[in-house]
């Protein structure tokens, strides 16, 4: 950032500083203040002029021997963060043996084109099964994750079947995500609807720049913001990007692409909180960034196992 | 306390007394002036749209490795630089993040700081902030006291205001830009 603009920004931040000090300050003001205050590259600055209002308390005691000189204390709120987790059936299809069936090793990423143009990303360790009739493209996935890009044919609608989740599609792009007992369904472009095999409401509609999580009978939809979007997809790229991840988190996601799986050996440690941008295969390099700055320790385990625990 | 406010007083406490030390690591492998100037702003910036600030309790090791990425992303898109870079970018790795007595400013030189930057200031600007900040006069009775309007003495307050962040900024980055022996990597105490 150019110092003049750094100086703008800072100028800005103490008159709304100033501003905010004020008895009456009116809702439209309150208001402009929040729109600003959306850019974290405005918020930093005001973060800095509201350091420098406690740090100059700090003059009084050069006017004031006996000024009182207690530092804000932090309140932290535990952030609750409540999880959906349900029982998706097994899907064990019997078809799988008569239908054709991609997969991908650990590690592996893979690029699939169907029959009718439609296109599927297979990420690590996925595993696929198309079964087109007249009438409707069927897909199962039943493995890992994967993004589709669907060729329009509004005669026959494309239906992913993952989990306890059906994803029905015209012509659009999403992914599909099988977590442990959800199914995350991400649409980058188009429209789909969701419906969970217990529920079987009709699909519930979700557009681009939307996710759901189906599972539990309840299908939980959300709008994602353009960057939380793009890092559903970032595995395309080969690419992990943790912003705030815990630990464990953190290690759940690399542990999708590696044989040796990483396990934190220490629940302390595994809400420590991390980010960074990592490539999918170079886990290694995150193992190491972890040593270096979070004073960690590798111990090797039983069964190619490698254990994270604090370095005491 | 909004959520806003609490996040502020996080960033406050966790993230922005790590600033001269990011910049100091920046600087130690190799990161030219300017960019170094860059990845700090950036990293500060993305430390603080972190999702889930409350949980991050260790800002410094935080911070740190929103640096180091950041340095890592850059190399990797800047092919050519990356066989350079790398080698130095072991050093950030291993280096030794916990701070040391030279890379914050101390307590006494940061109230020399805001000492001096208070006498630099336009006399207005600085009878007006001593009222405010050391006295605790509101604006409106400084106003009065003074003969000025309140939208006046908020002119001076933010030009007081904004003259002191930036030379504590400064300092910081002074503070930033030292190279020292006190940086040991893991390498260097083989």
């Amino acid at each position: 950032m150019a110092n003049a603009t750094r100086q703008a920004i800072n100028e800005e931040a103490a008159a709304w500083f100033v501003r905010l000090q004020g008895v009456d300050v009116p809702a439209e003001d309150r208001g402009a203040f929040d729109r600003w205050m959306d850019d974290p590259a405005h918020a930093v600055a005001y973060a800095r002029v509201e350091a420098t209002w406690d740090r100059a308390e700090r003059l009084k005691a050069i006017v004031n021997p006996n000024a009182n000189r207690n530092a804000p204390l932090l309140s932290r709120r535990a952030a609750a963060i409540g999880f959906l987790t349900i029982g998706a059936g097994a899907a064990t299809a019997w078809w799988l043996t008569h239908k054709p069936t991609y997969q991908t090793e650990i590690g592996e990423r893979k690029t699939i084109s169907l029959s009718d143009g439609s296109r599927v990303e297979l990420n690590t360790a996925s595993r696929l099964a198309s079964a087109y009739g007249y009438g409707r493209r069927d897909v199962h996935l039943l493995a890992g994750e994967a993004m589709f890009e669907v060729a329009k044919d509004p005669k026959r609608p494309f239906v992913v079947h993952a989990g306890a989740a059906t994803v029905r599609a015209v012509g659009t792009a999403f992914n599909v995500r099988l977590r442990d007992k959800v199914v995350e369904v991400t649409v980058t472009e188009g429209l789909v609807a969701v419906d969970d095999l217990t529920v079987r409401s009709g699909g519930r509609p979700l557009a681009a720049g939307n996710a759901a999580v189906v599972g539990l009978g309840s299908i939980a939809a959300q709008p994602l913001d353009e960057d939380a979007l793009k890092r559903r997809t970032e595995w395309r790229e080969g690419v992990i990007d943790l912003r705030g991840e815990t630990l464990g988190q953190a290690v759940e996601e690399f542990n999708r692409y590696r044989t040796r799986k990483l396990v934190v050996g220490d629940p302390k440690l595994a809400v420590v909180r991390v980010g960074g941008t990592f490539e999918t295969g170079e886990s290694d390099k995150f193992v190491e960034a972890l040593k270096a700055g979070f004073n960690v320790k590798v111990v090797e385990g039983d069964g190619g196992v490698v254990y994270l625990v604090p370095n005491t | 306390m909004t959520d806003r406010d609490q996040r502020l007083a996080w960033f406050k406490a966790q993230i922005l007394p790590h600033e001269a030390v990011l910049r100091h690591h920046l600087r130690r492998i190799g990161v030219a002036a300017d960019d170094v100037d860059d990845f700090a702003a950036e990293a500060m910036t993305r430390a603080y749209a972190t999702q889930d600030w409350a949980q991050i309790s260790n800002g410094r090791a935080y911070l740190s490795t929103i640096g180091r990425n950041l340095v890592f992303d850059a190399a990797r898109r800047r092919k050519v630089v990356a066989i350079e870079t790398i080698p130095d970018l072991d050093v950030l790795h291993i280096a030794d993040w916990q701070p040391s007595a030279e890379s914050t400013v101390s307590a006494r030189e940061e109230l020399k700081v805001l000492q001096t930057a208070l006498d630099q200031l336009p006399p207005r600007a600085r009878e007006i902030f001593t009222l405010r900040r050391i006295e605790e006069l509101s604006v409106k009775d400084i106003g009065a006291k003074l003969g000025l309007s309140v939208k006046t003495v908020e002119a001076h307050m933010t030009r007081a205001l904004t003259a002191l962040t930036e030379a504590l900024q400064d300092s910081d980055r002074a503070a930033g830009s030292q190279t020292g022996t006190t940086w040991r990597t893991r390498r260097d105490r083989r």
